[in-house]
């Protein structure tokens, strides 16, 4: 199989097409391994793009963001699967697994078409520089969320334990949300300037 | 001078590492389980050849 074509078969799979011909088990594996890993690149891409104020923080961004994008996914997948067996949904965990990686994908995917402008924004503009590089990751997040919510309820489609699946999906992507929250913190600074993300949770929800 | 948590900026940048390590040690779990997708593929190929070329020679 050509790298190119499991791109291309990435990307139908990402935005909810069926592939062409029969599918195995194996080829799904490297379908959502080469997701996750292209997600790590692209992450990058935006990383890059975000601290490119100076060129250290370029440079750490580089394999701080992938490694932030990555350590949330590991962190929120092990619940998810748990609820999804405990809830008895009818999909099963390697499914939603590669769901799961497929929005991932999709959504820095955004991050990364994004990253050029916000790195032009953040060099020119001293009011919409970081606005923008936050709005960029919420549009992500966004997509990836509503990516995973539409891959899984496809899956899912005429099978029981439908709501229970849904449920899942939800559990999962509010721990993803809530690790990518405490990482972000940890890894700080990605962004040149300070944002309420620097502090965590603790600074976020301070009254 | 305190951080997140309360912490230390030492305890913090050791918790970074921490992860940072688990993060990179799942970087190479994930490219040891492509690399055996790939060579399960190659061979559900092989398997999909020579089951295709038997079928064309019992047809003759």
């Amino acid at each position: 199989m050509e790298p190119r074509s499991q791109f291309a078969q990435l990307m139908t799979l990402t935005v909810g097409g069926e592939l062409a011909e029969p599918s195995s088990r194996a080829q799904h594996t490297m379908l959502s391994v080469l997701a996750i890993l292209a997600s790590l690149a692209l992450s990058s891409m935006w990383g890059v793009g975000a601290g490119s104020s100076s060129a250290a923080l370029s440079i750490a961004n580089a394999y701080k963001v992938p490694l932030v994008v990555l350590l949330s996914a590991l962190t929120a997948l092990p619940a998810g699967v748990v609820a999804l067996r405990l809830t008895g949904a009818g999909l099963a965990a390697r499914e939603l697994a590669s769901a799961f990686a497929t929005s991932i994908f999709g959504g820095t995917l955004v991050l990364a078409t994004l990253a050029p402008l916000v790195a032009i924004y953040y060099h020119t503009s001293s009011a919409a520089g970081v606005p923008l590089a936050l709005g960029s990751v919420f549009i992500a997040l966004a997509t990836a969320s509503m990516l995973f919510g539409r891959a899984v309820a496809r899956r899912v489609a005429g099978r029981p334990g439908r709501r229970a699946s849904l449920l899942a999906v939800g559990i999962l992507v509010a721990l993803f949300l809530a690790a990518l929250l405490q990482y972000v913190a940890l890894a700080s600074p990605i962004i040149g300037d300070v944002t309420p993300f620097n502090g965590g949770f603790d600074q976020v929800f301070a009254r | 001078m305190t951080g997140l948590g309360g912490h230390t900026a030492d305890h913090l940048a050791a918790v970074w590492f921490v992860a940072a390590a688990f993060g990179v040690a799942a970087i190479v779990a994930l490219v040891v389980i492509y690399r055996r997708a790939a060579a399960h593929r190659a061979l559900e190929e092989a398997e999909r050849v020579i089951e295709d070329a038997y079928r064309e020679d019992a047809e003759r």
